[in-house]
């Protein structure tokens, strides 16, 4: 296997270290990032507080992180871990029960996302710029804006899963760093234990995280320890994942007694035991009825759900908001006015489209393409994990014939916007890289409006709905 | 940043947390009613054996405050506790077809 995932010969050590010792490098290491990161706050704080109306599922999460707050465990029953909710509960606890307070988490992780982006492509590839473009594709990309904005969990668990590729890369890139690399594994460890308490869907990148460290084990030398190295890393990755995901639930446990499963339970066949065995198996009782959920509940008669296969070109993308504006609107007291029409018009649309910025997503399916070439032509490890963590993610869901929302997309945004980068690292595609960078901007401000909720006319927001061509 | 909201959850519920869930709920309510009620020709629709007519807007958002009501939703009520805030939601705020009367 090849040590270097671009084309380009790899820098020798004093390059490295002349480099690293340039003033102008050390401010690039720093300004980059933050200005990413600045930058992509800049673009989703305006208008995060409207609608002032949940939006989509944030009828569901936001009041299980009230609940949170005040019980401990959400009301009602969930088909989700707590990971996420507690996340929205601390956005709440920082700045109310208010628009701002229940997306304040999303925004911040949808800016960690773009810097682990940059981080990870800094990683593949040389220099500042390739690198700053993949993580500005996931900053101006659709799907990662919206669900950055919105107080639902797949900011979370793409977080989380961009985490763990995040570890996983720096493991394969510095794998002489026996150190680095065990540190790196218990990261990636965590991060997909923290990823299996927002949505169970996180195990979908566990097999290629997994198959990645194995690899890296296999490359031990032969003896004892190599057999000893895979044991570890097959028990890290499973043991790991399940402690965090049990360490959730121990408020669950502590709050039983106000748990959807107690209260069923006690009311329906006078079980109102609080015994810790008692709560124990209420709790693998939850379990149990979501999985049986997840087993059942297939989605199929909802408009904005659709088989996950047609996420390739984009064609049904959910909407999580959408109201045709009256002048009427503007005369709601305070206490009632959701204000997602604030100043506009009779006539006028205001919808929530969680479609990914075609730039982004029709090069990444190209460069996707390009990646499964070099994989093969340089058998290179690196290139085929971050295949992987891209098809994972994405097969599972099309295995299953359940429909799917297209904010399922939100974890496989960074792995495309890393393919991205390391398609245009190499020699043949570099000249495409200011005609990319021009389009995504220029396709992001075109459909800001329906990211963002903005008002638009019936022909403006028609023209936009680019996936009716299909 | 994720450790200091988790640990922030952990410190319980804010001071003002019923209250402006209260007034979340409202506007949600009133905006899911709004929704359905602006795609109706002629724009009529029923809450609760009240009419909704946004032709008259103090009137449509009157009807509403009064149906909203001071405790439309208690979020400490034992009996709501085994239920999911949507079903809540739900059970005050979803416009009926007046057709279907």
């Amino acid at each position: 296997m090849n040590e270097l995932v671009t084309l380009e010969p790899p820098a020798t050590p004093a390059e490295v270290e002349a480099d690293a010792s340039s003033s102008r490098r050390k401010w690039l290491d720093f300004g980059v990032p933050t200005a990413l990161v600045v930058g992509t706050a800049a673009t989703r704080l305006p208008y995060l507080s409207t609608p002032r109306a949940f939006v989509f599922d944030e009828i569901y999460y936001v009041p299980d992180a009230a609940s949170i707050l005040r019980n401990g465990v959400e009301q009602g029953g969930v088909v989700h871990p707590p990971g996420g909710k507690w996340l929205i509960a601390g956005g709440i606890r920082a700045f109310g029960f208010t628009p701002f307070g229940w997306r304040f988490a999303a925004l911040v992780c949808g800016c960690l996302i773009v810097l682990l982006t940059y981080l990870t492509a800094r990683q593949l590839v040389r220099g500042h710029l390739i690198p700053a473009l993949a993580a500005g594709a996931v900053a101006l990309d659709g799907v990662s804006f919206t669900t950055g904005r919105v107080g639902m969990l797949d900011v979370f668990l793409a977080l989380f899963t961009t985490s763990a590729v995040t570890f996983t890369v720096f493991a394969l890139r510095q794998r002489e760093n026996r150190r680095r690399v065990t540190w790196c594994r218990w990261g990636a460890a965590l991060s997909l234990g923290a990823g299996l308490t927002v949505k169970w869907s996180a195990v979908y990148l566990l097999l290629a995280v997994l198959l990645a460290f194995l690899w890296l084990d296999a490359k031990q030398p032969q003896g004892r320890r190599q057999g000893q190295a895979v044991l570890t890393t097959v028990l890290l990755f499973t043991v790991v994942p399940a402690a965090v995901y049990a360490l959730a639930y121990v408020p669950w446990i502590v709050n039983a007694d106000k748990t959807y499963q107690h209260l069923s339970d006690c009311s329906r066949d006078d079980d109102c035991s609080l015994a810790l065995t008692n709560r124990i198996r209420q709790l693998i009782e939850d379990q149990n009825r979501v999985l049986d959920f997840q087993r059942t509940s297939k989605q199929e008669t909802n408009s904005n759900a659709a088989p996950a296969w047609e996420w390739v070109n984009q064609q049904h993308p959910t909407v999580m908001f959408r109201t045709e504006c009256d002048s009427a609107f503007n005369q709601a007291p305070d206490d009632l006015a959701a204000k997602a029409c604030s100043g506009a018009g009779d006539g006028k649309i205001v919808e929530i489209v969680t479609v990914a910025n075609p730039v982004v997503w029709f090069t990444a399916m190209g460069a996707g393409v390009v990646l499964i070439v070099l994989t093969i032509w340089r058998r290179d490890m690196i290139l085929l994990f971050l295949l992987l963590a891209g098809a994972y993610q994405w097969f599972f869901w099309a295995a299953n014939d359940r429909h799917s929302y297209s904010f399922y997309i939100a974890p496989l945004i960074p792995v495309f916007a890393l393919w991205i980068a390391v398609v245009f690292a190499q020699r043949w595609f570099r000249y495409i890289v200011p005609v990319f960078a021009v389009l995504l901007v220029a396709a992001f401000a075109f459909y800001y409006p329906i990211w963002a909720g903005r008002p638009l006319t019936p022909d403006q927001a028609r023209a936009r709905e680019y996936w009716l061509a299909y | 940043m994720l450790v200091a909201l988790g640990a922030l959850t952990g410190c319980g519920a804010p001071a003002k947390l019923d209250r402006q869930e209260q007034v979340a709920f409202a506007r949600a309510c009133a905006s899911l009613i709004e929704r359905n009620v602006v795609q109706a020709d002629p724009p009529v629709r029923e809450l609760d054996g009240e009419q909704l007519d946004l032709d008259d807007p103090a009137a449509f958002y009157s009807t509403l405050e009064r149906l909203r009501g001071p405790d439309t939703f208690d979020f400490h009520k034992p009996d709501n506790a085994d239920n999911s805030p949507k079903d809540m939601l739900d059970d005050n705020c979803r416009p009926r077809d007046a057709s279907r009367k």
